[in-house]
């Protein structure tokens, strides 16, 4: 079950573990909302390095604010990036 | 301290116009694809593998074509699972050069 529902805020871990991570640097440590859960799907860090990458986790699509994520960001005020993001990677905001 | 991004994590990073114009697939490159299927459907090496792999690339050979990244991180592959070794791969290209140039 997922831990999070649509309209969460979410906040992305700030770790830097070594290999193969599916969240890039710029949006660790960022704060989003929850725009919709995608299902479960085995861990593709473990998937990367030839193991089954079970328990299958949840994934999220998170949206953030593109001018919460670049502090200069001149375009314009409502525009959104949104990443698919697993479980592990997010916490209550 | 400031954590820097791997070279293929360049999310963010001043990219340059977009060079959109078609390229012709070289018969060689289809042959890769297709042999990325066949390790996949043999269960043999995942994408997530071949993702993690041209991730691991040189930042040299990451700069390098599409294709050719592939065809290095595939090499990678099959060395660290032993399909294959690099020796025995480009023993094979010469002799094919050779008798391609017979």
């Amino acid at each position: 079950m997922p831990t999070f529902k649509d309209g969460d805020r979410v906040k992305v871990a700030v770790t830097y573990p070594p290999g193969h991570r599916r969240v890039p640097m710029y949006i660790r440590g960022k704060t989003g909302e929850v725009e919709r859960y995608c299902g479960t799907f085995a861990n593709p860090e473990e998937l990367a390095y030839g193991f089954d990458g079970k328990p299958e986790r949840p994934l999220y699509r998170v949206r953030f604010m593109q001018k919460d994520v670049w502090e200069d960001y001149d375009g314009p005020e409502g525009d959104t990036v949104d990443l698919e993001i697993q479980e592990h990677w997010l916490s209550p905001a | 301290m400031t954590v820097e991004p791997r070279t293929h994590d360049m999310g963010g990073q001043p990219a340059g116009p977009i060079e959109n114009s078609e390229h012709a697939t070289e018969p060689w490159e289809k042959l890769i694809t297709a042999m990325v299927g066949s390790l996949r459907e043999r269960g043999l090496m995942t994408v997530d593998e071949l993702r993690r792999a041209i991730e691991d690339l040189s930042p040299e050979d990451y700069e390098k074509p599409y294709f050719e990244r592939w065809s290095a991180a595939i090499l990678d592959l099959w060395e660290e699972k032993g399909l294959l070794t690099r020796a025995e791969v480009e023993g094979k290209m010469s002799e094919i050069k050779k008798r391609l140039e017979g």
